[in-house]
């Protein structure tokens, strides 16, 4: 129970106990955390091992690790695999080229700095389903705006199993870069005049400047961007479900739901769940690594 | 180099560097076997690398940083 305070105390200026914040807040989290999270991370651990079906009143049979040499000797779980990383590699390669870029043109005196950033921020703020769903509208083959700006009258941008993946990974493109562009303008205005001065007296040229002063120092926040939207480009699953709905780019993600939801192999999704986090768990710590690098800086 | 040392510029370095080519491994589309050991090879770099980054650099290499 809450304890009761002195009068006086910081504690009582404050407005509440270290205890009662303790039981308010701290305990109800963990709480939420152990039942909502932990319990069914270690849960579908356990039925990645079983030939558990969610649709069949059978019970879980222990079957080891078959599950995950299964799925790893699985031909099509390999080429998921390919395509996911294909994307990742396309998508964020675009980001980083667009984002910095972007930071690059907005490092300067531009009349109506505050308000180009802002517009230029508004795709990242938009839900990945309306995105997904007003992209997919742009790529209409017989009205869609895309190809009547381009003149190429009914070409299927979707449908097409050569260009559906880099259409898709053109829209994570557009919403995504001004995340880059943030990270990077924030590398970029901390970087001293002084430098530059000393640059222009040493008659030093555009590209040295640049190699020699600007990428060095934005390279630590320019990492911990493509660190993140790689770890977030590996668990795509919304925008490439709505787009389209082609073998070409079923990414991991999408292959997790099918085997899960329409399959109903539980337990073997449960292991390629798990294979999928070991993944993104070792790109996080990286993450993490080079944020407290970056940090130390 | 005593095992501090060993830990912080050898080993932690080495172990990231094996959760990389775990992760190139399982999604590089050539070399089946390459894929099929993919996540193992992540496994021993991410445990490696949670193992080394808890052991705390030397006296020296804190100062200097």
């Amino acid at each position: 129970m809450i304890g009761r305070l002195e009068p006086g105390s910081i504690a009582a200026k404050r407005g509440m106990s270290d205890l009662a914040i303790r039981n308010l807040f701290i305990i109800p989290t963990i709480i939420f955390l152990i039942v909502f999270n932990i319990f069914p991370l270690i849960y579908s651990l356990g039925y990645s091992f079983t030939d558990f079906r969610a649709s069949m009143n059978a019970p879980a049979n222990f079957i080891g690790l078959q599950n995950y040499r299964e799925l790893l000797a699985d031909e099509y779980i390999w080429i998921n695999f390919a395509t996911t990383a294909k994307y990742v590699l396309v998508s964020v390669g675009g980001q980083v080229v667009v984002g910095f870029g972007a930071a690059l043109l907005l490092n300067r005196e531009i009349p109506a700095k505050g308000l180009v950033t802002t517009l230029l921020l508004l795709p990242m703020m938009m839900s990945m389903a309306v995105v997904g769903l007003f992209w997919k509208l742009l790529y209409s083959p017989s009205w869609g705006i895309i190809n009547y700006a381009l003149g190429l009258e009914d070409f299927e941008w979707l449908s097409n199993p050569e260009v559906a993946l880099y259409a898709v990974a053109l829209t994570d493109i557009w919403m995504w870069s001004p995340f880059v562009m943030l990270l990077c303008l924030a590398g970029l205005s901390a970087i001293p005049k002084h430098l530059y001065e000393a640059a222009a007296i040493d008659r030093a040229g555009r590209w040295y400047t640049f190699t020699r002063i600007t990428l060095p120092l934005v390279t630590p926040l320019l990492l911990i961007a493509i660190i993140f939207r790689t770890m977030e480009a590996f668990k795509t699953f919304d925008l490439a479900f709505i787009m389209t709905s082609m073998e070409s780019t079923e990414l991991i993600a999408i292959r997790l739901y099918k085997m899960a939801f329409q399959e109903w192999q539980t337990g073997k999704s449960c292991a390629l769940a798990y294979i999928v986090l070991i993944m993104v768990l070792a790109i996080t710590n990286i993450y993490v690594k080079y944020l407290n690098k970056a940090k130390e800086r | 180099m005593n095992f501090r040392e060993l830990s912080n510029r050898v080993l932690e370095p080495l172990s990231m560097w094996v959760m990389v080519l775990g992760i190139v491994a399982l999604c590089q589309p050539w070399v089946e076997i390459l894929h099929r050991y993919g996540v193992t090879i992540i496994l021993f770099g991410l445990v490696g690398f949670i193992v080394f980054s808890h052991i705390k650099p030397p006296l020296e290499a804190e100062s200097d940083g």
